[in-house]
């Protein structure tokens, strides 16, 4: 089992109390598993992303990716291990507009002791990919956004992860290029085998993906209503 | 792509907010390493100054008596030094007189150094004279200051007034201390001036600040007319190759030590010398008649017109004088030198017979009387040749009994047992006299002496002839031995001829100088010893069977052996050593400067720190990035940290180029400060690699001290909420309660506070008292800024309601509170300023010159010095008649010849003199040890009080501090300068003992040679802040060979200061006396602490300015963070202007309570000081400032503020 969450929950302290924005979440996922979770604002999707990204700590529950408990690492192992294993793309792109399409990319490779010159090339490959190879020395002032959330895509890749998040990675996107984005996730999920999951308000994204959870009240949850058809679907929690 | 690339990547991309950083550093370095570099400069300068001013010299030996000129050979010749020169050095006077103005004055220049040098001075390019310089004629070499200041040039005539050397000391009854004794004038023509690049022109033995006035003589010429041929008083060496102290001591005869040792053989030769007129080796009646005694010519060849030939003379002297007898030049051996003779004399088994003459002015019995005798004080036991003076069958003499010499034409009663009584002026003159209240008659006898007596009973005569009849016991007397009849005679002492009876004269022809009475030694030491001397000669006989010629020769080299050249200051001083010693300045200004600067320097590392953490915070996203990607933490601080290393680098190498221009501004600033501009001359910029090294250095690892606090200051923000934008300090803390530690924080720093406020009263060390009000300071400022801190981390706010400006003020200050660090460090920074300004404000001395005159220095309104010494007391009838006699021709000049206005205005000028009250202070000459000297002052001034200012002073002086314990002590502290045995009690004024003397209250300064003073007070706001003080008493007990006074304080009549000083002025012109109005001088050293106070402020001004700067920094940071927000009220309706009024309501907020902590803790601290009437504060004055710096602070905001403002925010609010 490649992924395995369970009862994950996340609080935050506020004024007037605790604020609980994610509830006793679990379910598992495989490599080569893909799925979308959609919900409202504030529903806890981004918290759950950013808790299996391990960007931030839970409040309890248990995340295993590959079996291992990546929470139980000190600070600098669980900094190797979201360098190799992980890999984000966000709504905000966040490439680092003082460095070249192509150093973006490789950004992540500064801190690995990683054949420096494979690892270029295995860069260029993956810009190659998402069809930015005539683009690799411009900067990110000088994309559009569809171009520059396929850099922040190849730099999720880089290291080859086990696990692509993706936080809204179309968010600012024409529907267009939030399309050949989506697609463009997937195909590289397949073909680097990757668990692949995608946050995002949109339907057409999510209805790109094979399964779809609905994140509510900090409770993930089988939709019961297809949005994009209006079907009933069945109540399904064991994913 | 490597991280170094990144790291160089992120520093151009992020050029706006590291070049903020940037300059932070740079000006952090500048000022920090400026610092060092005005303390490099001041030392450079000195020390330049001091080598110039040195030139070849390295060791200078300078004695209070003349010796050989032929030592400084004889040094070479034992090759102790490449290069020795004979120096004769005097103090002078210089004057030029109006061409065709009838000799009135029209340059006059006190100070002067009057140097008799020979070519060997001179490095050989510059000698103006060749090695005879007989060929240059009487003219004399002047160097450019001097030649400035009396306007001459080559050709012109000027006219030194030097004081005339006298072997005898003028403070003893034999010594001269009428003006045409002491003062030489001589008028010579300028052979030349000096140009800059000739190294005389600079050269000086003192390290002082003022440029020196010298003349320069050959030194023939000064020897022949003062006298002295072949004899100097110092001598300079330079290429030293051994310790000159061996080779001095070596080197050194009798006759370096003013000494003569006679035999029968000397006796012989000199008076050959002195009657051979026509070099026949006989003596012809002609040449001996009246000049040798008759009984004496009778003895070596009866008959009345005898010649008499050298073998028979000698022969007389080898039987009846057959004895060694130790002389002085000075009349008196010195204490010490007859102390050693006895020893030298007891280990060569001679017997040695101590002799003291003296002149009696009368010798009386049963009312008859005998004028002007001489008495001999001896040991009257002795055998022959030494003795015996006693009556047949008398074996001793008590010491209430004389033996009188049987002279059969005497007028005393021949009858044993009669009291005799013997009439004298005492040794030396009488100390000055007390005090005479203002405006009342001054009838003391100072200066004039006034006889004393002793009553002896006679026990018997001695024969005139033999041992009790010898003449040569007198030692050689000019103007009394040399006379040949008493009439003839010109003592320096009253001397009535009239007195004179023709028996007398017969005396004088058959006997000269042979004693007419004799009394026991201890008893005539008792009457007329002093600190001069207490014996005249000492003879010696040789053991019985040894040879008197070869006793001599080995008593002489015994007696060399012995005595120590220190104690005749026959020593070389390591001049340059010590010069250069001293250019390391009196105060270190590096760490002065460096104090000065500390608020600037703290306040640009803030700045830096700030900068960088805003810079942080900016790129809050990209950190969040970078750890979201798998960056440690510590590789991402690291990647930070490389950035600030670069940029503190980059700084701290641009800050110390920087430095030296900002040091060029800073020594600019204080030679425009400097009263009097002598810094000018002396201050130029010198930069040493390691200051700029050092500088950059410290500046480099403070900046990185600082980045590294910043970059810690990220905390453990998660990486989602650095994604997120949210910066450490904000949001995820603002829900905390404010944390308890505060409050115990702010408690305990106020409680802190008031102990150490209430114990500063208590301290007496003056750096202790400074730490405390600072610490107490410190403490309160802690307190206000932890209180301010409290509060922005509070979640109990009012809630923000209502309308209008103050609720927008409102919500403008609660803004405040929105990133605690930054606002704190702002207002801290603000803070800091505010209390430094107000606290050195605080301390500022407006003292008034004028007040300070009656309140701390006595209401004596003038104080003179002179270059000559002043032997009168002013205070008596003598001393204004001395004044109103030299007055008399200059008036009479001024008058056109008109006797009668001259001794008018003469007779006015002794009535405003009756009205005045003068002490008078001996001086020894040192280093200026007042803050006007920049040097070190190594061995300070001296002034020696008189005993009777001491016993009469009460009140009218201020005292810092003092050791007095009794009330009487407390009631009239100068009794502490009263002499006591052991240590010497010394005051001085409290800036001099404590910042340039680095001593205190019950410290010890030394002087050379070995004299210990002991610190019992610290004067307040004196003139004495040259000076140290002690009595008079332990004064002459350190120096008493010291003669004269040539330091004045006078106290004058209402509106009559000027007049006093023109007529005092003038009369002692020829001894280069010259009053100041005490408030003038007051005034001129207060301006220098004034000067530093400024720099202090002009500095911390900086530090405030950069606060300021920091404030608008954090400000328009502040603003773009939230210009979405601001959009947003943009669009909720509210106008520009009311947005700008709330940021600036933050703005102001921060300001105020920045200002408001540190003027209130800066207040409260100085309270104290404030309040025991240490000082004032101009209210209006701070006020303006305070004004000031809040007005700057809110253009500066209001600015940022209008130009973010402007910028579109419809980009903010969407992405809001």
């Amino acid at each position: 089992m490649s992924l395995h969450v369970e009862h994950l929950a996340k609080d935050y302290p506020t004024r007037s109390g605790v604020l609980s924005v994610l509830r006793d979440v679990s379910f598992d996922l495989e490599r080569g598993d893909a799925l979308a979770i959609m919900g409202p604002s504030g529903s806890g999707k981004s918290t759950l992303l950013h808790l299996l990204g391990t960007l931030d700590r839970p409040t309890g529950g248990e995340v295993r990716l590959e079996g291992r408990d990546p929470f139980a690492l000190s600070e600098r192992a669980l900094a190797d291990f979201r360098n190799r294993h992980i890999g984000f793309v966000f709504q905000d792109h966040h490439l680092l507009p003082q460095c070249s399409v192509l150093e973006n990319v490789l950004i992540p490779t500064l801190v690995a002791r990683d054949n420096r010159e494979a690892m270029k090339t295995w860069a260029r490959q993956l810009l190659d990919r998402v069809g930015l190879s005539d683009r690799l020395e411009h900067r990110p002032a000088e994309l559009s956004g569809g171009e520059r959330q396929r850099v922040a895509v190849a730099r999720a890749l880089i290291h080859r992860p086990i696990l692509l998040l993706a936080d809204e990675p179309t968010g600012n996107l024409d529907r267009r290029t939030a399309e050949s984005i989506g697609k463009l996730l997937l195909d590289l999920h397949r073909e680097e085998q990757t668990i692949l999951i995608v946050v995002s308000h949109s339907q057409e994204l999510a209805n790109l993906f094979p399964r779809m959870l609905v994140m509510e009240d900090g409770n993930l949850q089988t939709p019961t209503i297809r949005p994009d058809t209006g079907i009933r679907l069945p109540q399904r929690t064991d994913l | 792509m490597t991280l170094k690339r990144l790291r160089l990547r992120n520093l151009l991309y992020h050029w706006r907010g590291n070049l903020a950083v940037f300059l932070g550093v740079v000006v952090g370095t500048t000022v920090l390493t400026g610092a060092r570099l005005v303390g490099d400069s001041l030392q450079g300068s000195l020390r330049q100054q001091t080598l110039q001013r040195l030139d070849w010299v390295d060791e200078a030996l300078i004695a209070p008596r003349f010796f050989r000129q032929a030592l400084a050979d004889d040094l070479i010749g034992s090759k102790a030094a490449e290069r020795v020169c004979p120096v004769i050095l005097l103090q002078a006077t210089v004057v030029v007189r109006q061409k065709g103005g009838g000799g009135a004055i029209a340059h006059q220049v006190r100070g002067v150094t009057v140097m008799g040098v020979d070519e060997r001075f001179w490095s050989s390019p510059s000698a103006p004279w060749s090695s005879s310089g007989k060929d240059n004629g009487d003219s004399l070499v002047l160097n450019r200051a001097l030649a400035g200041l009396l306007e001459v040039s080559a050709g012109d005539r000027v006219s030194l007034r030097l004081q005339k050397p006298s072997a005898i000391p003028r403070e003893t009854m034999l010594g001269r201390r009428d003006d045409s004794a002491i003062v030489e004038e001589w008028t010579l023509p300028v052979g030349r001036v000096l140009s800059a690049e000739e190294p005389a022109d600079h050269f000086s033995l003192r390290p002082e600040m003022d440029a020196p006035r010298t003349v320069f003589l050959p030194l023939h010429l000064l020897q022949e007319r003062l006298g002295l041929a072949g004899r100097c008083n110092a001598l300079l060496a330079g290429e030293v190759r051994s310790p000159l102290a061996e080779a001095v001591r070596a080197n050194l005869q009798l006759a370096d030590w003013g000494l003569t040792l006679q035999g029968p053989q000397e006796r012989v030769e000199t008076l050959f010398q002195r009657l051979d007129t026509n070099h026949d080796d006989k003596l012809q009646p002609r040449e001996w008649r009246d000049r040798l005694a008759a009984s004496v010519v009778e003895s070596i060849h009866s008959g009345r017109n005898v010649v008499l030939n050298r073998d028979e003379v000698e022969g007389f002297y080898r039987r009846s004088r057959n004895y060694l007898s130790l002389e002085s030049t000075q009349l008196l051996l010195d204490p010490f030198i007859s102390a050693a003779a006895l020893d030298t004399a007891k280990d060569m088994r001679l017997r040695a017979a101590p002799t003291l003459v003296y002149l009696a002015n009368t010798l009386a019995a049963d009312g008859k009387e005998i004028p002007y005798s001489v008495v001999a004080a001896l040991d009257p036991t002795l055998a022959p040749p030494l003795g015996p003076f006693l009556p047949a069958l008398l074996k001793q003499l008590a010491d209430d009994e004389i033996v009188l010499a049987d002279w059969k034409e005497s007028s005393l009663p021949r009858t044993i047992g009669e009291k005799v009584t013997l009439s004298y002026f005492p040794p030396t003159p009488p100390s000055p006299s007390p005090l005479p209240p203002l405006g009342g008659e001054g009838k003391g006898e100072g200066g004039q002496p006034r006889e004393e007596s002793a009553t002896f009973r006679l026990v018997g005569f001695v024969p005139l002839t033999g041992v009790t009849g010898d003449p040569d016991l007198t030692p050689e007397f000019p103007g009394i031995t040399d006379k040949l009849k008493i009439d003839d005679w010109d003592p320096p002492f009253p001397y009535d001829n009239t007195r004179v009876k023709p028996r007398d004269e017969h005396y004088w022809r058959d006997y000269r100088t042979t004693p007419k009475a004799y009394v026991n030694l201890a008893v005539g030491q008792r009457l007329w010893g002093s600190r001069f001397g207490r014996v005249t000669s000492l003879r010696m006989a040789a053991a019985k069977g040894d040879d008197l010629t070869e006793s001599a020769a080995t008593f002489r080299r015994g007696l060399l052996g012995r005595l120590d050249p220190a104690k005749g200051s026959l020593v070389f001083n390591p001049v340059k050593q010590q010069a250069l010693a001293a250019s390391a300045g009196g105060t270190d200004f590096a760490t002065l400067f460096l104090g000065f600067s500390f608020f600037l320097i703290a306040a640009s590392l803030l700045l830096v720190g700030l900068l960088f953490r805003l810079n942080i915070d900016r790129r809050a996203e990209e950190i969040g990035l970078l750890l979201a990607v798998g960056y440690r933490r510590a590789a991402v601080r690291r990647l930070l940290l490389g950035e600030g290393c670069v940029l503190a680098a980059a700084g701290a190498v641009a800050g110390s180029c920087l430095a030296m221009l900002y040091t060029q501004l800073l020594l600019q600033l204080l030679v425009s400060l400097w009263p009097g501009g002598s810094l000018q001359a002396v201050l130029r910029p010198h930069f040493t690699p390691l200051s700029l090294i050092g500088g950059a250095g410290a500046a480099f690892v403070v900046s990185v001290l600082t980045v590294v606090w910043a970059v810690f200051s990220l905390g453990r923000v998660a990486p989602s909420a650095l994604l997120a934008g949210q910066v450490p300090g904000t949001g995820e803390k603002l829900g905390r309660r404010p944390r308890r530690w505060i409050g115990w924080i702010v408690g305990g720093c106020v409680v802190c506070a008031i102990v150490l406020l209430v114990a500063a009263g208590r301290v007496q060390d003056h750096e202790m008292r400074a730490m405390t009000f600072f610490g107490s300071g410190s403490l309160l400022l802690i307190a206000c800024l932890s209180a301010l801190s409290g509060w922005m981390r509070s979640s109990r706010h009012h809630t923000v309601e209502g309308h209008g400006l103050w609720s927008v003020a409102r919500l403008g200050i609660r803004n405040a509170a929105r990133h605690p660090g930054r606002s704190l460090l702002t207002a801290g920074l603000l803070a800091s300023a505010a209390f430094l300004i107000v606290a050195v404000e605080a301390f500022r001395r407006h003292v008034d010159a004028h007040e300070a005159v009656a309140r701390s220095n006595g209401g004596f309104d003038l104080v003179a010095e002179s270059d000559l010494p002043l032997f009168r007391d002013l205070n008596t009838e003598e001393g204004r008649r001395e004044v109103a006699d030299k007055l008399v021709p200059l008036y009479r000049d001024e008058a056109g010849g008109d006797n009668k206005i001259a001794e008018r205005r003469s007779k006015e000028a002794r009535g405003l003199l009756e009205q005045i009250k003068v002490v008078a202070f001996r001086v020894q000459a040192g280093d200026d040890a007042s803050c006007l000297n920049l040097y070190q002052p190594l061995r300070p001034r001296l002034l020696g009080v008189p005993i009777a200012f001491l016993e009469q002073q009460h009140g009218g002086f201020q005292f810092a501090a003092t050791t007095a314990r009794t009330d009487s002590e407390r009631a009239n502290p100068w009794t502490l300068l009263l002499p006591q045995d052991g240590e010497v009690p010394a005051f001085g004024e409290k800036n001099t003992v404590e910042w340039m003397l680095h001593s205190k209250v019950g410290g010890r300064i030394t002087l050379p040679p070995d004299h210990s003073l002991r610190i019992d007070g610290l004067l307040s706001d004196s003139v004495f802040q040259s000076s140290l003080l002690v009595s008079e008493a332990n004064f002459l007990r350190m120096y008493s060979g010291h003669e004269g006074y040539n330091y004045f304080l006078i106290h004058t009549p209402a509106n009559k200061e000027s007049e006093v000083r023109r007529v005092l002025e003038l009369a002692y012109a020829d001894r280069g006396f010259q009053a100041t109005p005490t408030a003038e001088r007051l005034q001129s050293f207060l301006a220098v602490e004034n000067m530093y106070l400024s720099t202090f402020q002009a500095l911390g001004g900086l530090g405030l300015i950069l606060g300021s700067l920091g404030l608008a920094v954090v400000l328009l940071r502040g603003v773009w963070e939230r210009r979405g927000e601001l959009a947003l009220l943009r669009a909720l309706g509210f106008r520009r202007a009311t947005l700008s009024f709330l940021i600036l309501a933050e703005n102001a907020f921060l300001l105020l309570v920045g200002l408001l902590s540190g003027t209130l803790s800066a207040l409260i601290a100085v309270a104290p000081h404030l309040l025991s009437g240490g000082g004032s504060i101009p209210w209006l004055h701070l006020l303006a400032l305070l004004v000031g710096v809040v007005l700057v602070g809110l253009i500066a905001g209001m600015l940022a503020t209008i130009s973010t403002l402007r910028a579109p925010l419809i980009l903010a609010l969407r992405r809001e």
